[in-house]
């Protein structure tokens, strides 16, 4: 076991902040807020299909694992960069760093070992309260895949975010700035995306003020975790007799949806859903899609941030004396017993 | 030997740390670097420690480049920086277990290693203690026992006895002598120069990045000008007499008065002191004693770190 990740779990388990107080806590808001959730879907299912119908079920369970699922990329949001970016910056500030650095640890056992523990700290959280996200299945409308594609995503937003955090710590001078940048780039990506979405739609529009026909490619959405979670998990936009059946994820489809090119369609109109784009199963009505899903996109983006914030974080860890071994080995070999530094004897 | 600095350069922007530092430091020895703040004393251990690079110069650790293979001489090397690097919620047991396990100690050898550890630096009985708990002087031979846990040959301790009261300084003093027992070769920084005298086999004398002398302390003593301190009885009447006298001497520095004992510094041999007290007498100065001494460490670091005119 990385020696880093046992030692952080030793301490993190130990310390007064984490158990058992903040579990506690985290699992009584998050099954408050679940139990919200369930009061909002009734109300919505019987407004829109009356009670006792089976449909009205399927469609709260969908309602409820949409939820859930966009309640835990929140938390992932608002907790991951708390939880990492100090880790590198806490060492310095301790005055531990060089301590670490001298020992037989390479900078990658370093930069993974603090990775992991800050992960698997928020795991146990997430863990926690499993059982309250899982409550959707109960309800049916809601297949064991979207579940299982729903934890993948969300483990992949907690390495990018934790793996970016980490290059931040790594960079910092201070914690605080350490946890400013971390929260900076996690809000640009998550939340700010959103606003970079709409400037996007605002400058797509034609002269009467219509998406164009062609779809709206948007590079904002590209970096968004709701977007690329809506696109990954089978969440199909199902039309009824003259509308959308909105669930929390039914914005974040509509999006989906126009980049297809038919922006109307976002006003909720199913009147202005282009022809073509409808397929039938079973006698309901649901919106075709025909492009690449988003999420591949995101997906790729997050794999080379995950990468980026792994490499540099490793490369400012690593103490200088390796950095200067792997300059002279690139510009110009020296024997060992001589080494070149900067071309200077 | 163990250390070979030779030309070393180090900057830091246009202020200059190291300006060419030639230095050899013999295996098994304990040596004393020493010099003023801002010498560049711990930017030779950073250095030696891997954990800084240097502009220019050849640097040799156990035989090996710090710069080509760190991760050889971290395996020889034990560093025990001049502040205090804890984990405040782990105890004393605990903390040495995650630096064995950094150091890569299989966990079955980890405990009989902490155990005789913690008997060499007598922390045996704080075994289960918060490492907050512990005193100054006890956080100090922990960090020690931090730099021995995978065995090093070379110790490398940046101001030891920084902050630590008499009783722990002797205690570390002790613990140092035993180290060097048990074949390490130590290399120890200090403002605390009597600290030093009385356990450094060697010493380097540092001053403005450059290494001023280095050796044996007889060989020092031999080559920084023969140096030594006399303290001379006068009546007090007669001080001013006397001092005036022994400042007109070519061979005579840093005159004091101290509790009414005069005390100079003699660059001469045996026949300039006799020269000194000749003049006193012949100035009318009743001399009641005249002691001469041997430059202590302070006397030489004094000689060899004064500005250049």
């Amino acid at each position: 076991m990385n020696p880093v990740l046992a030692r952080e779990t030793k301490e993190r388990f130990r310390g007064k902040r984490t158990m058992p107080w903040l579990l506690i806590v985290w699992i009584l808001a998050i099954g408050l807020i679940a139990y919200l959730l369930f009061v909002i879907a009734r109300q919505i299912a019987q407004s829109q299909f009356g009670l006792g119908q089976a449909l009205a079920s399927g469609f709260m369970g969908r309602f409820l694992f949409e939820s859930m699922t966009i309640l835990v990329v929140t938390a992932v949001v608002m907790v991951v960069p708390g939880l990492t970016a100090l880790s590198i910056i806490g060492e310095r500030e301790r005055q531990t760093f060089h301590l670490l650095q001298v020992t037989q640890m390479s900078p990658y056992q370093l930069v993974l070992g603090k990775l992991s523990s800050s992960i698997a700290y928020f795991g146990v959280l997430i863990v926690a309260v499993l059982p309250i996200v899982a409550l959707p299945m109960i309800f049916g409308g809601t297949m064991f895949s979207d579940v299982a594609v729903a934890l993948a995503f969300i483990a992949l937003l907690t390495m990018m975010l934790g793996s970016v955090s980490m290059w931040m710590s790594a960079r910092a001078k201070t914690s605080r700035s350490a946890v400013a940048m971390s929260y900076a780039i996690a809000f640009l990506i998550a939340f700010l995306s959103f606003a970079g979405l709409g400037a996007e739609y605002f400058l797509a529009l034609d002269d009467r003020g219509d998406l164009p026909d062609e779809g709206v490619e948007s590079v904002s959405a590209l970096f968004n975790p709701y977007f690329a979670l809506a696109s990954a998990v089978e969440a199909p936009l199902e039309i009824g007799q003259d509308r959308f059946f909105a669930s929390p994820y039914t914005p974040l489809e509509l999006h989906l949806f126009a980049r297809q090119g038919a922006g109307g369609a976002v006003d909720l109109g199913v009147g202005q859903v282009a022809p073509g784009t409808i397929r039938i199963e079973n006698g309901r009505q649901f919106v075709n899609y025909t492009r690449p899903p988003l999420w591949i996109y995101t997906t790729i983006i997050y794999l080379i941030l995950i990468g980026l914030g792994l490499w540099r974080a490793t490369v400012i860890v690593t103490a200088p004396s390796t950095r200067v071994r792997a300059r002279n080995g690139r510009n110009k070999p020296e024997p060992p017993t001589e080494v070149v530094v900067d071309g200077t004897a | 030997m163990i250390v070979e600095f030779a030309g070393v350069e180090k900057r830091y922007g246009d202020v200059v740390a190291l300006g060419g530092v030639d230095l050899s430091i013999p295996e098994g020895s304990i040596t004393g670097l020493i010099g003023p703040n801002g010498a560049g004393k711990t930017t030779s251990m950073l250095v030696m420690s891997t954990l800084l690079e240097r502009d220019a110069g050849r640097v040799t650790v156990v035989g090996v480049d710090p710069a080509t293979d760190p991760r050889a001489v971290r395996r020889q090397l034990g560093w025990m920086p001049d502040f205090f690097g804890f984990y405040d919620s782990l105890t004393t047991r605990e903390y040495l277990d995650f630096f064995a396990a950094a150091q890569k100690i299989p966990a079955a050898k980890r405990p009989a290693i902490i155990s005789d550890l913690l008997e060499l630096v007598d922390l045996t009985e704080k075994v289960d203690a918060d490492v907050n708990s512990l005193s100054r002087g006890m956080k100090q031979r922990l960090s020690l026992a931090r730099a021995l846990v995978h065995d090093p040959d070379l110790l490398i301790l940046d101001e030891p006895a920084s902050g630590l009261d008499p009783r722990a300084r002797v205690q570390l003093r002790e613990l140092i002598a035993e180290l060097s027992r048990l074949g390490k070769t130590v290399i120890i920084s200090s403002h605390i120069l009597s600290e030093l005298e009385g356990i450094c086999s060697h010493m380097a004398v540092i001053d403005d990045g450059v290494v001023k002398a280095q050796g044996s302390m007889d060989e020092i003593r031999a080559a920084a000008t023969g140096s030594r301190r006399v303290a001379a009885r006068v009546p007090d009447e007669r001080v001013d007499e006397a001092i005036s006298v022994l400042e007109s001497a070519h061979d005579v520095t840093d005159v004091v008065v101290e509790k009414g004992v005069l005390g100079f510094l003699l660059s001469g041999d045996d026949a300039s002191s006799a020269e000194q007290l000749a003049g006193l007498v012949a100035a009318g100065v009743p001399v009641y004693e005249w002691r001469v001494e041997a430059a202590g460490l302070e006397e030489l670091f004094m000689h060899l770190t004064r500005d250049e005119p």
